[in-house]
């Protein structure tokens, strides 16, 4: 019927081209951002703890792009290696995340019942705790390392991946597929592993990105308030730590992780976006 | 109805819809005078709700219209800016809708939604539109009408929506009242009472009256006079009972015959319109109807053809008299008890 | 009355279970809170280590533990901080209103901007209005409220030199400077928060227009404004209330970085000062406080919803 078909058509607008492409173009720019973060430093000139003793938190110039810091080394070299640091975290994390999340959400969805009821609680639990809370307390209690701020960080995730790879395990197995495929006696490990996982996987990848998001969100959190990357390592946060507190002599100290980390993480929204729009709201961070 | 001359309450004249490069309702004109009852019939995506709602000026974009002049009494409602056509809505022109369980804000009570369609035309108190309302709610048949005022739509039954939403459209007593398949989403015995009630209370107001159906029993006993739309056109309007008697455009002999389904259902033949009507894509110039149609020639498709008199009617089709000739040569279809016995309690009821 | 006894209970069990949660992680994870305050300080005997840890109550078993701290919370009584002696509950008093302040604060700008945004939008849709704010909301969304704090206070008190880059004066004390050190750590938080609103109540004031009561409302002559204000957000705000509840936990767990950030002492500058001490008995009560009041939040939301939405109300009494 005509008429019901013009009145539904408010909302739901045809995808502009750009939105096709926004997930290629914010993908390029994200792997452009990688790769500097971990070619860029050999081609600067400086090495990342080389310092300019003469030239301590000097001002954007020629010779350093970004400036120095309080020992002279050069901004944007640091900014760079810094970048290694943060992504590998945030890497880790989404990889810790999506194998815990994975077997936790599959799980749930395929013994159902009681199982399914505990586990879920379980999640909503542990994300009723405001993440960066959480996240104090278990540095708290293991102490900041790198390798911790990546398994805590992936704890912190986890739950979130969860619930998204339930979902969709629930939806593949509700299929005639796998209804068939228990009929015909397949295990249902050879099952999941052949068939479920490789359905889900848009789903689970999906949370993955917005996971990394807020990975990359949570680690600076942590290491501004300096209860992350310890010194002398340092990731965007922890230079934004420092840079905050050179915020009145060297703005640019402070602008130039700030940016690096808004980039980052306005690329990997934009990713995304699509699935955020379709779910309404985006995974808890 | 007097014989007078009297200017129309309604005058719709070439009514021309778009939605985005494709035309959807294609030249409509019809005229309605104080108190008379026009019934729009045809299939759904002929183009009647489009209608109604082009004349409310509730159409969605990208639907808007192109042409055409719709004229209230003296005032011509496409000219109006949006404030002055709101002034009109809902107070000179009133519309109920097909499904009045989604009609109603189901967050109001149904008491401050009829307020509010009394104070956004008129200077009264809110107690004083509450009074209103509770007499109106009284007057289509709602009992305890001054506590359900403070219900919620949830707690009405259908039916009872309808007559909310009945009671809502006469809130500042309008000039046209349209209804939009106002009985659709009702069961059968609730229809009847609907109709009814929406005859007693146009008689008893002199209210104008469309009624969009695609029951032909309801709108038989309702109107005054029948409209028959296709493919976004009027192919066929005459009074009720010339209508009736001697359907004119081989369409309107078809839906003429689809009523009888129930009828022919136990007998085991299904006079089925062969076909599908065409979508606004395949409309062109000449008769939309051709591809259905069991008396059209070559040249049904190769001119554009005008709804013209004939008899007491007028039709869109150049073969009327074709047809005329071949139903009476073939004794023609006896429709009549089909009236009488769809719209049964309707004629009870007007009796 | 069903459902709200059941919501209340799912809210205790939630909380209990927070609780546990919150423990087992601080005591069952590796680390000493003991060597940690001491640090590597030389001349420690074992003997000195066991009594700081008696004193604490960390010689006890885990659940004795457990009980005195949960048993505690009835009588106002949360133990004292391993690091300052001074006892929990006045350090949580003193803490508590500048986070309440913050978090109402920003919350309460992002629903002034919001709403009058996604209302101003839903009118035409994928009009300029709607674009433009659609692509703010989008762009809003990737700002950590850290990295708006950070950029607000470069802009407005590193080169303007408009406002206060530090400090916190109770409302009470002085209530026009209290506001104007306000300004930023609210504007740093409502940043990241008012898109999620925004975005939410947007989609469904498109849904409440595209009904058929909202055409009624039209159809009776209700401007568009009328329309859109009264029968569409109406419908709208109830799905946007539940989200809402989300944005609080959100703003709850933002305002700890920007308290830190703009040196207000709420809760979150505690719970880091706790974190970087190890000051177990601080850390616990203070998540365990913000998680309850997260939880409180999303069940008087709940019961709002439940309130207003006469269908809902009408299928569970």
């Amino acid at each position: 019927m005509s008429e019901l078909i013009l009145r539904g058509a408010t909302t739901t607008t045809a995808p502009r081209p750009w939105a096709r492409w926004r997930v290629s173009v914010s993908a390029v720019v994200l792997a452009l951002i990688v790769l500097l973060c971990f070619v860029g430093p050999f081609l600067s000139p400086y090495g990342a703890d080389q310092l300019d003793n003469g030239d301590a938190l000097a001002q954007p110039s020629a010779a350093h792009w970004l400036g120095t810091d309080e020992i002279g080394r050069d901004m944007a070299t640091r900014i760079l290696t810094g970048g290694q640091l943060t992504l590998t975290i945030a890497f880790g994390s989404v990889l810790i995340a999506l194998i815990l999340g994975t077997i936790w959400g599959m799980v749930a969805a395929v013994r159902g019942g009681i199982v399914d009821e505990i586990l879920m609680r379980l999640a909503d639990i542990s994300m009723a705790i405001p993440q960066v809370l959480f996240g104090l307390l278990c540095v708290a209690a293991v102490g900041p390392s790198l390798a911790s701020l990546i398994i805590i960080t992936g704890l912190l995730l986890t739950p979130s991946s969860a619930r998204m790879a339930r979902a969709s395990v629930l939806q593949e197995i509700s299929q005639d597929y796998y209804a068939a495929g228990v009929a015909y006696g397949a295990g249902q490990v050879r099952l999941m592993a052949t068939e479920v996982l490789p359905n889900a996987a848009p789903g689970i990848a999906s949370q993955a990105v917005i996971n990394a998001a807020s990975a990359i969100i949570l680690e600076a959190s942590l290491s501004f308030v300096g209860l992350g990357v310890q010194s002398p390592q340092a990731s965007w946060g922890s230079l934004l730590q420092q840079g905050y507190g050179q915020i009145y002599s060297t703005p640019m100290y402070a602008i130039a992780p700030a940016v690096a980390i808004l980039v980052t993480v306005l690329t990997v929204n934009l990713m995304a976006d699509r699935v955020g729009q379709r779910k309404g709201i985006r995974g808890d961070r | 109805m007097n014989n007078e001359p009297t200017s129309p309450a309604l005058d719709v004249r070439d009514l021309r819809v778009s939605a985005g490069p494709l035309e959807i309702l294609r030249g409509v004109s019809f005229e309605l005078k104080p108190g008379e009852r026009l019934g729009v019939v045809g299939e759904s995506g002929s183009g009647k709700s489009i209608t109604a709602l082009s004349i409310m000026g509730l159409l969605d974009p990208p639907a808007r219209v192109t042409s055409g002049s719709v004229m209230l009494g003296d005032t011509d409602l496409l000219g109006l800016s949006r404030r002055d056509l709101n002034r009109v809505r809902g107070r000179r022109l009133a519309m109920i809708y097909q499904d009045p369980g989604s009609a109603l804000n189901p967050l109001m009570t149904i008491g401050n939604q009829i307020v509010e369609a009394i104070r956004l035309h008129e200077p009264v108190s809110v107690a004083e539109a509450r009074l209103r309302a509770a007499d109106l709610l009284g007057e289509v048949g709602i009992a305890n009408p001054k506590s359900r005022l403070n219900d919620y739509p949830h707690e009405f039954s259908g039916g009872m929506r309808q007559r909310v939403m009945i009671a809502m459209a006469l809130s500042c007593n309008p000039e046209v009242l349209i209804c939009d398949e106002p009985t659709t989403a009702l069961d059968v015995t609730t229809q009847a009472r609907v109709i009814s009630l929406i005859d007693r209370v146009c008689s008893e107001r002199g209210v104008a009256a469309i009624l969009i159906t695609h029951d032909m029993g309801v709108a038989a006993g309702f109107c005054d006079s029948i409209a028959v739309m296709y493919a976004g056109q009027l192919v066929e309007k005459a009074s009720t009972e010339v209508f009736y008697a001697t359907p004119r455009h081989p369409y309107s002999r078809a839906l003429l015959g689809a009523t009888l389904d129930l009828q022919s259902e136990i007998t085991g033949e299904l006079p089925v319109i062969p076909g599908s009507p065409p979508s606004p894509q395949e409309f062109d110039f000449a008769c939309s109807f051709r591809h259905r149609c069991s008396f059209a020639r070559p040249e049904c498709a190769a001119q554009s053809i005008e709804l013209r008199p004939f008899m007491e009617s007028e039709v869109r089709c150049i073969r009327a008299e074709d047809v005329e000739r071949e139903v009476v040569a073939a004794a023609s279809v006896q429709v009549e008890p089909v009236r009488v016995s769809a719209s049964a309690p309707v004629s009870e009821e007007r009796s | 009355m069903k459902f709200v006894a059941r919501r209340v209970a799912v809210s205790v069990v939630m909380l209990i279970a927070i609780s546990i949660l919150i423990f087992i992680v601080l005591r069952a994870l590796p680390g000493d809170p003991v060597i940690a305050r001491l640090g590597t300080a030389p001349g420690i005997t074992s003997a000195t280590l066991a009594r700081l840890r008696a004193e604490a109550g960390l010689d006890q078993p885990l659940f004795a533990q457990y009980w005195t701290w949960v048993s505690g919370i009835f009588h106002g009584n949360l133990g004292d901080s391993y690091f300052t002696q001074t006892s929990v509950s006045s350090l949580i008093q003193q803490s508590f209103p500048p986070t309440l302040e913050v978090t109402i604060l920003s919350i309460a700008l992002a629903v002034a901007v919001a709403v009058p945004a996604a209302a101003t939008a839903a009118r035409r849709p994928g009009g300029w209005v709607d674009r433009i704010v659609t692509a703010l909301s989008s762009a809003g969304m990737a700002f950590p409220p850290f990295i708006a704090g950070i950029l607000l206070l470069l802009i407005l008190s590193v080169r303007l030199h408009l406002l206060p880059a530090r400090g916190y004066t109770p409302l009470l004390e002085n209530p026009g400077e209290n506001l104007i050190q306000m300004v930023q750590p609210a504007i740093a938080l409502a940043i990241s928060v008012a898109p999620l609103l925004l975005r939410h109540l947007r989609n469904g004031l498109g849904d409440a227009l595209a009904t058929s009561y909202a055409r009624t409302a039209e159809g009776k002559g209700a401007s568009l404004s009328r329309v859109v204000w009264v029968h569409a957000l109406r419908n709208a705000s109830l799905p946007s209330f539940t989200m809402l509840g989300l944005v609080f936990g959100y703003t709850l767990g933002g305002s700890v970085i920007i308290e830190y950030m703009f040196g207000i002492s709420g809760l979150g500058s505690l719970a880091i000062n706790a974190a970087f001490h190890r000051d177990y008995a601080v850390l616990q009560s203070v998540v365990l406080l913000v998680s309850a009041l997260f939880i409180l939040v999303n069940l008087v939301i709940d019961l709002l919803v439940w309130r207003l939405d006469p269908r809902m109300r009408s299928s569970n009494v």
